[in-house]
């Protein structure tokens, strides 16, 4: 169990990232802020909180691993990368612009910091997979970490990586199902309904959890279930049930907050409302 | 390299044969290199490896996308994977990996497509690739090749384990003859290009294991009193320069080229790229595989029915010497 004064430290962070994220897609003109505002916590346990990253982690041999496979939630890992000292502050407003480091998706060749290019969805599964079989194949004490999106989910290609760390049980590899229950056209149920995921994931050799991803104390707790020995000799899925938009109210559970601008006005109603 | 396998006669070496025996040596000098494949391990000559480094070796099932990236984050944490599948199902599946998950990154994958171009005979249409050059070569970054016989691969292989980025290498299916010299080192290269008969009427650019069908035709020819110049371009893309300087020589005289592969986005496109870049004005005459798919049939009879091959091609390259 992580003290609570360090779960509120995280959760003063995840409100900067948020912040952040406003900041970012207002200034830029166009972005994807309702999945970058879910995953938030996902990304402040895994960063802040998991590899406490800080201006040198990246820089380390011995280390975990993190792959954004949803890419289009790119201003969330950009705006957490800042916020553990990675990138300069300053350098989130040329996000999309032409010759930045801050591609619209990830782009590990201008952002090296970036473990894996992403953007078209369903591909980082994968290599989270294969960065997990090199940490068993060098015998090495950390995890790889793929967060994906619940409209990603769609693609064959997830489930054939779900197939293969099952049948090889791969057990440095942990997926985090950004689990917001919306995708682009529309609510999942509505374009493509893969629930229940428990009784699915279980079923292909996979520990499951599931719990509440806006909640820093049960996201936190949850990436340390995935991240010991607990869970056995099995991959791990992690199912953070969020809210699309999540902590602004205008944007919160909206289609169409998928791909959107963010107006002057919209960013002061949204900052107010995010920092509180 | 390889020995001569048993069903083939004197002289002719499969191209996946000298690929089972290089990955052996490759492996056995450099740790990083592993073998991702996709249930067709015995078709891709790596079940050796298998067997001498069994925890390099990885089988992925019927699932190409998932082996693709798995090779990016294998590459990622300092491997160097060679990814083996028919290069149908690589190319045409898993075009989208390649392209973003190793391309766009830069990372060290070797991929290798099997049974390349419709040589592969009975099995017909779907299991062969008469655009895989194409895909490959248009995505940015990767190094493309399609061997002219066994000792070339063998100059490929050497090649492609020093260079670091995407490389695509096409193998044939067959056994085929040996046109090209005996590997002279174990790190000798793969040449820009290669002439492999002299003759002042046409000039011809071929590649991959029908360069053995040019030839036989070329040498018929000859006795017609065509003198046909062949080149042999085992690597193209990036297509050497200096090929540039071939065409320059033949100015005013006809050019051919012969591919076992689409006329779009094959050699053809990428020799027409490179002599406009280089300001030479020229038609090449472009014999290959027109705006269809292949088919079932016995793969020589195939190449010949494509015009690829035996008294077609003798027709084609006449024809075209002719102007």
């Amino acid at each position: 169990m992580t003290d609570q004064k360090d779960i509120e430290k995280l959760e003063a962070s995840a409100r900067r990232i948020r912040a952040h994220i406003l900041t970012q897609i207002n200034a830029a003109g166009s972005g994807h802020p309702g999945g970058s505002m879910s995953c938030v916590e996902i990304l402040t346990a895994l960063f802040a909180h998991r590899a406490a990253a800080g201006a040198t982690w990246f820089g380390r041999n011995a280390r975990d691993h993190v792959i954004l496979s949803k890419g289009h939630a790119a201003p969330a890992l950009y705006a957490t990368f800042a916020e553990v000292g990675m990138i300069p502050e300053a350098e989130l407003l040329t996000l999309r612009q032409l010759g930045s480091r801050l591609q619209g998706h990830p782009d590990r060749t201008r952002l090296p910091e970036v473990e894996m290019s992403t953007g078209s969805l369903g591909q980082g599964l994968s290599v989270s997979l294969g960065i997990a079989l090199a940490l068993k194949l060098r015998n090495e004490p950390f995890y790889s970490y793929a967060v994906l999106g619940d409209g990603e989910i769609n693609s064959g290609q997830i489930w054939e990586a779900i197939a293969y760390a099952g049948t090889n049980k791969v057990d440095r590899l942990v997926a985090i199902l950004d689990a917001n229950g919306i995708q682009n056209d529309g609510r999942i149920e509505e374009v493509l309904e893969l629930r229940p995921y428990a009784p699915k994931l279980e079923a292909f050799g996979w520990a499951v959890r599931e719990f509440d991803g806006q909640n820093m104390a049960e996201v936190v707790d949850a990436v340390d279930w995935a991240s010991s020995d607990a869970p056995g000799n099995k991959p791990r899925f992690l199912i953070a049930h969020t809210t699309k938009g999540a902590g602004v109210s205008f944007m919160s559970d909206r289609a169409d907050w998928h791909s959107h601008t963010i107006s002057d006005e919209q960013l002061k109603a949204g900052l107010k409302e995010v920092m509180g | 390299m390889a020995a001569t396998p048993t069903n083939a006669p004197e002289g002719f070496v499969s191209l996946r044969d000298v690929f089972g025996d290089a990955i052996m040596a490759l492996g056995a000098r450099d740790q990083r290199i592993l073998m991702l494949d996709a249930d067709l391990a015995s078709s891709t000559r790596t079940m050796k490896f298998k067997k001498t480094y069994p925890d390099r070796h990885y089988n992925f099932g019927i699932a190409e996308q998932n082996m693709v990236g798995a090779a990016a984050g294998f590459a990622i944490s300092g491997y160097i994977p060679f990814v083996n599948t028919f290069a149908s199902f690589l190319t045409r599946r898993a075009c989208d990996q390649i392209a973003v998950s190793v391309a766009y990154p830069k990372l060290n994958v070797k991929f290798f497509g099997f049974h390349g171009g419709i040589n592969l005979g009975e099995d017909g249409a779907t299991q062969q690739a008469v655009e895989d050059l194409a895909i490959m070569q248009g995505i940015p970054g990767i190094r493309c090749y399609a061997p002219i016989d066994g000792n070339d691969l063998a100059r490929v292989m050497n090649e492609v384990a020093d260079v670091d980025g995407p490389t695509y290498v096409r193998l044939s299916r067959f056994p085929s003859p040996l046109v090209t010299p005996p590997v002279a080192s174990e790190t000798e290269r793969a040449a820009a290009y290669r002439v492999l008969t002299e003759g002042k009427d046409l000039l011809v650019f071929t590649t991959s294991t029908l360069a053995a069908k040019v030839i036989e035709a070329a040498q018929a020819l000859k006795a017609e009193g065509i003198g046909i110049r062949v080149l042999g371009i085992t690597r193209l893309k990036p297509l050497g320069d200096e090929i540039a300087t071939e065409v320059r020589t033949f100015a005013g005289k006809s050019i051919a080229v012969v591919e076992e592969h689409s006329i779009h986005g094959g050699l053809a496109d990428g020799l027409s790229a490179l002599l406009d870049g280089a300001g030479i004005s020229h038609r090449i005459e472009r014999i290959g595989v027109p705006d269809r798919f292949g088919e079932s049939g016995p793969p020589d009879a195939l190449l010949e029915a494509f015009g690829l091959a035996g008294a077609p091609l003798r027709a084609r390259l006449k024809a075209t010497a002719k102007g």
